[in-house]
């Protein structure tokens, strides 16, 4: 309901378009074509079709669904509508999001520093000055978190309460959602409607639907006790200058997000250009491209990045000018930081296409191909892409949940993305001071932990569920057993 | 003589799979008594490899014994613990595998590998350990074998490696050696030495050997007793002599069939229609009778009887069942009746189509960080041939010598280094850019591996389509699709297979495809390299025939490149030899056959094992090894192995001598005084 409000704001205001929501949104597009070229492919849907058959792939795939959803609301950028009779300027200067939108009360509910999760009292005391004059110290209530509530101690049945609607609603929704996919399934396999709903849980060999019930159950659960309380209490608490911490880690998703696969967009064509030129021409080009990779790899990564960052940190310094917005700035520099990490990561995958151009051109099939009279642009294109594109695809999988990694630990040391913008490593970085204080602030650490881990775990099983489906030696294995 | 060696009875082995086991092994059972040759015989996938397996309790992970027992001298080889049953592998029953190249470790010296089988076996060690291994290689005729124990694998060609195995195999007098296809791998000059190697262990130590294979010319040769296996069942046990003679089963029958030979020139090859069962289906008739031109109803309802059918021989099929006396006429009849049309050979020699003059090609050797080239590889060094117009030019030689450099270097897929290729008149090798697209046109190849020679991400259609994409023909896409129908229907696959991928064909399809890949440009040359060494012998006759045909409706040339001289036999117009990256004979394939001229050529047609070996036949064992093309011997380079070599053969390359209409060789001894 919330979604659907942001989403009218998001059409009525006015759009801006950042460069990594270009980007990301011209990956999606690419996403779709992709998936447009497998369902025509036979021997790419039959390896699809084995990562849908597996368990945890499914499961992961569906959390890390929900992680690109967020990634991709957050994309959406626009500037509100102003509201009538105020000065001249028709739309808001600050820039939203339509995920921000949707989490108005989240966003805008700022406590005066930190309170502990779904607390409704603040964690230090401050003087009051009582209506009779007197000054003393208390924990003060918060201005928004619990603040319907008129005795603090109905916070426990509060609480208890909304999980509880929460939890039915979850229940309810998984329901209909397995009532939809039964229909569909009945509809599709000729079957009973009756038979195919019995049919979800767990038959041998296909989608296991089960699985991804019980993910969805989960997962809707989350959102809905999100809903519940979310707008009533800070659920993770709030940080230092009192804002939510649970928004926060939804808006560093899509930093992440945008870590995790621009990094490798910018430099697939790079990595493939190079490695599949260097393997199928050999000779100078061949030379050239070992000689690149070798020295960039023998320049310390993290000394580069940060030679990188601190120059652009100059640059931009010295041409404020040029930038309308902190946000846009942030998100330059997000670009570029990506770009950097790409040029220290495009060499793995570059050598591996190397060795593997170099051993397919030597294959029959390019020989006959060369003596039917097909040029190498064709010879490229037709017979040795096709023939690499596992690679590349258990790489990009793979590389993911490193770079994500990779984010945390450069903002930690201070040369990730922008300080104003909300990341984990940022999070976390400022956790260094948190967890030493008096009592000790572990909510912010924690949040931000366990959202990265979640993604991170998702996509490294994900990535293991694609290479053994596209590794060629595990399928040959495989088939032979099948023999 | 006393009880048999080793007895295996009803012996069942079953590859779990996921589904239903593959029976790869399916209640067989044999004897080998001491001393004596045991072949087993078939094609591809059935079985036969299992049962060697088997046999040493070497079953893969998803292997099982389902029921059986093979018993050793008095020991049941499947009751004893592992422990007792390593003390069995090589000190009582000892293998030797089919590719010499992965069976020996790189990183150790051959004296160490041999050496270890004696230290385990015979409890040797030190100096005595050392003497024994260099007098087990002398055994195995290993030249210099104080030298060679100190060498490693990589440093020894095909056959010596193949001799290295055999001798650690020896190094625990066994008892039974089991030998999977011992020289496929090898060329028929090695084959030749191999088989007779193996032949006089035999005799001077009274071990007995049983022998994988699927040729039936290392049958005839080897043999003492012959069992045929077939999707995982021996179907017919018999005495070689009478094997030979009259082989019972319609199976064994139809291999012998289609074998290519002289005999057969200009009919068509009998073919067994269709693949092996796969062996996890359920059989309850004969496995044969899907492919069996002689069934009969019953054949599909009752599994045949093993049948004694007297003098030692036995076979499993109902038309030699006595109790089946109700056979219908006309099953009866011995094979198909074969059209044998075949139009008269074009003799119209009036201009080659391909002429081939002085072919060079080089690759150097580069050494050192700065790669500076230090030598050369003289693979193809002054080769001179031509292709008349529709027929076949054979090019025979052992591998190494440099054919399938010749046969790349003519169609440009390769550079040669100097010489001149004319084709129709055209100079071939200077030909660039938009002209040599247009001379693939006329000049395509086809490739010795159906599995590597098609892109496993692209269906038929497209694989079929490439080249006529490549060369602009047919305008749309409908059309060109409509031209794949044809094309597919012209080499005998259903159109309907134009949606399909590569892996869901078996070898002999997937060469049907390559030849329609071939031909959708309208070729008029097409270089076949050993199109059909990967192939089973039966689906081999399937794609000679088709070949042939061709060759027939379009007047195709080709230039065949193999070394398999019974499909020269039966195939070629002429064939011209090939020694070291030159020609030393050639001429009209029933000439250079029946009187061959150069010592080389006589050597290579005596090693040839024959199905039916006439009394009396010449045998020249060739010694040594072809020398390395980077060094080639000097004057004639077949003067280190020749028996009959001269003094002038050292000096200087002798020069062609014509010895027959169109029949002309390189070798001094030829030359007139």
């Amino acid at each position: 309901m919330r979604l659907w409000l942001a989403l009218q704001q998001w059409w009525s205001g006015e759009a801006v378009l950042l460069w990594t929501d270009a980007l990301l949104f011209l990956l999606l597009m690419a996403l779709v074509a992709a998936y447009v070229h497998v369902r025509r492919d036979e021997p790419l849907r039959r390896s699809w079709r084995r990562v849908l058959g597996s368990a945890p792939a499914m499961a992961s795939a569906i959390v890390l669904s929900v992680y690109i959803l967020v990634a991709l609301l957050d994309s959406l950028h626009f500037r509100p509508l102003q509201p009538a009779g105020e000065s001249g300027e028709r739309y808001e200067a600050g820039v939203l999001s339509v995920l921000d939108a949707a989490l108005t009360p989240e966003r805008t509910h700022t406590e005066r520093s930190y309170s502990r999760p779904m607390a409704i009292r603040a964690l230090e005391m401050t003087t009051v000055m009582d209506p009779d004059g007197l000054s003393r110290q208390e924990y003060p209530r918060l201005k928004y978190g619990g603040s319907h509530l008129q005795d603090p101690a109905q916070r426990g049945a509060d609480l208890l309460a909304a999980s509880a609607r929460a939890l039915a609603q979850a229940v309810l929704t998984t329901l209909l959602a397995w009532a939809a996919i039964s229909g569909v399934l009945a509809r599709r396999h000729g079957l009973s409607w009756r038979i195919a709903a019995s049919g979800i849980p767990g038959r041998a060999g296909a989608v296991p639907w089960r699985t991804i019930m019980m993910t969805l159950l989960v997962l809707v659960s989350l959102g809905c006790l999100c809903a519940e309380l979310g707008p009533r209490y800070h659920l993770l608490g709030t940080d230092k200058v009192g804002n939510d911490v649970l928004f926060q880690s939804l808006k560093g998703v899509r930093t992440s997000v945008v870590i995790g696969t621009l990094t490798t967009l910018l430099t697939l064509p790079l990595a493939i250009a190079f490695g599949v030129a260097a393997g199928y021409f050999r000779g100078p080009v061949d030379d050239a491209v070992q000689y690149l990779y070798t020295t960039l790899d023998s320049i310390p990564d993290v000394l580069l990045i940060a030679a990188m960052v601190l120059v652009m940190q100059a640059y931009m310094a010295g041409h404020a000018e040029g930038f309308s917005s902190v946000q846009q700035r942030a998100d330059l520099r997000l670009v570029l930081l990506c770009a950097v990490l790409g040029i220290t990561r495009w060499t793995g995958l570059c050598r591996l296409l190397r060795g593997e151009t170099l051993k397919l051109r030597e294959q029959d099939y390019v020989h006959a191909a060369q003596a039917l009279g097909a040029g190498h642009l064709r010879i490229l294109g037709h017979q040795i892409l096709p023939n690499v594109m596992h690679l590349v695809l258990i790489t990009v999988v793979m590389q993911f949940s490193g770079l994500v990694l990779a984010e945390a630990v450069l903002s930690y040391i201070g040369i990730g993305v922008d300080p104003g913008m909300h990341s984990w490593g940022n999070m976390i970085n400022s956790a260094r001071l948190e967890l030493a204080r008096e009592p000790a602030v572990w909510w912010s650490l924690t949040a931000a932990l366990a959202f990265m881990l979640v993604l991170v775990l998702a996509a490294n099983l994900f990535a293991d569920a694609v290479r053994d489906a596209f590794d060629p030696r595990a399928t040959r294995r495989s088939e032979e057993a099948g023999r | 003589m006393t009880g048999p060696l080793l007895s295996v009875s009803d012996l069942r082995v079953h590859l779990d799979t996921g589904g239903p086991p593959a029976r790869v092994v399916d209640g067989i059972s044999f004897s080998i008594r001491a001393g004596e040759t045991f072949v087993l015989l078939g094609e591809s996938g059935c079985g036969k490899s299992m049962t060697a397996l088997a046999l040493l309790r070497l079953l893969p992970p998803a292997g099982r014994y389902a029921s059986g027992s093979i018993t050793l001298g008095s020991t049941d080889l499947l009751r004893i613990p592992e422990q007792a049953m390593r003390d069995v592998r090589g000190r009582r029953i000892a293998m030797i595998f089919q590719e010499p190249q992965t069976a020996l470790n790189p990183v150790l010296t051959v004296g160490a590998q041999v050496g270890e089988v004696l230290a385990r076996h015979r409890g040797l060690r030190g100096a005595a350990m050392r003497d024994r291994v260099v007098e087990l290689l002398d055994d195995v005729g290993i030249a210099d074998p104080r030298r060679r124990a100190e060498e490693f694998p990589h440093q020894l060609s095909g056959g010596m490696k193949q001799r290295v195995m055999i001798a650690m195999a020896l190094a625990g007098g066994p008892d039974l050696l089991v030998a999977d296809e011992p020289t496929t791998a090898l060329d028929v000059t090695m084959q030749a030495q191999v088989l007779q190697l193996l032949r006089e262990i035999k005799e001077r130590t009274g071990m007995a050997i049983l022998l994988i294979t699927h040729d039936l010319g290392v049958v005839a040769e080897m043999a003492d007793r012959i069992a045929v296996m077939y999707a995982g069942q021996i179907v017919e046990e018999a005495p070689r002599t009478e094997f030979l003679g009259a082989p019972l089963h319609p199976y064994s029958r139809k291999l012998f069939e289609s074998l290519p030979d002289e005999s057969r020139r200009g009919a068509p090859l009998a073919v067994i229609e269709g693949v092996v069962p796969p062996l996890n289906t359920e059989f309850r008739g004969c496995r044969f009778e899907t492919r069996c031109e002689r069934r009969w109803p019953t054949c599909a309802l009752l599994p045949p009887k093993w049948i004694d059918a007297g003098a030692g021989r036995y076979v499993r099929c109902h038309l030699h069942d006595p109790a089946m006396r109700d056979i219908p006429e006309g099953v009866a009849r011995a094979g198909r009746a074969q059209t044998a049309a075949d139009g008269p050979r074009q003799k119209s020699h009036a201009a080659a189509t391909l002429i081939v003059r002085d072919l060079q090609v080089h690759f150097p050797i580069q050494r050192g960080i700065l790669r500076r080239t230090v030598g050369h590889v003289y693979a193809v060094d002054g080769l001179t041939l031509a292709v008349p117009p529709a027929s076949t030019l054979a090019l025979v030689g052992e591998s190494g010598c440099g054919k399938t450099t010749t046969g790349k270097a003519i169609a440009r897929l390769l550079e040669a280094t100097g010489g001149e290729v004319r084709f129709d008149g055209i100079d071939v090798l200077a030909l660039r850019g938009a002209a040599l697209r247009r001379l693939r046109r006329e000049i395509q190849f086809i490739f010795q591996d159906p599995y590597a020679s098609m892109n496993p991400r692209m269906n038929v259609a497209d694989i079929v389509a490439e080249g006529m994409v490549a060369q602009g023909i047919g305008r749309t896409a409908a059309e060109r699709l409509q031209r794949v129908d044809s094309l597919l229907h012209q080499v005998g696959l259903d159109p309907g297979a134009k949606s399909r991928y590569p892996h869901e064909f078996s070898g002999g399809q997937r060469q049907r495809i390559c030849i329609a890949r071939a031909l959708a440009v309208q070729p008029r040359l097409v270089i076949c390299d050993e199109p059909t060494s990967a192939l089973d012998v039966s689906v081999q006759a399937q794609i000679l025939n088709l070949l042939r045909t061709l060759q027939e409706e379009l007047g195709l040339s080709y230039l065949f490149i193999t070394h398999n001289l019974a499909v020269v036999r039966y195939l070629a117009h002429e064939v011209a030899v090939m020694y070291l990256g030159r020609i030393v004979e050639r001429g009209p394939v029933e000439e250079v056959m029946a009187r061959p001229r150069h010592p080389y050529t006589r050597a290579l047609l005596s090693a040839v094992p024959q199905v039916d070996p006439e009394t009396g036949r010449e045998r020249i064992r060739l010694r040594g090894e072809l020398p390395s093309p980077s060094s080639p011997p000097s004057g004639c380079h077949f003067h280190p192995r020749c028996p009959v070599a001269e003094p002038r053969c050292r000096e200087r390359y002798p020069a062609a001598v014509s010895v027959g209409p169109d029949h002309t060789a390189h070798c001094h001894l030829l030359a007139p005084p």
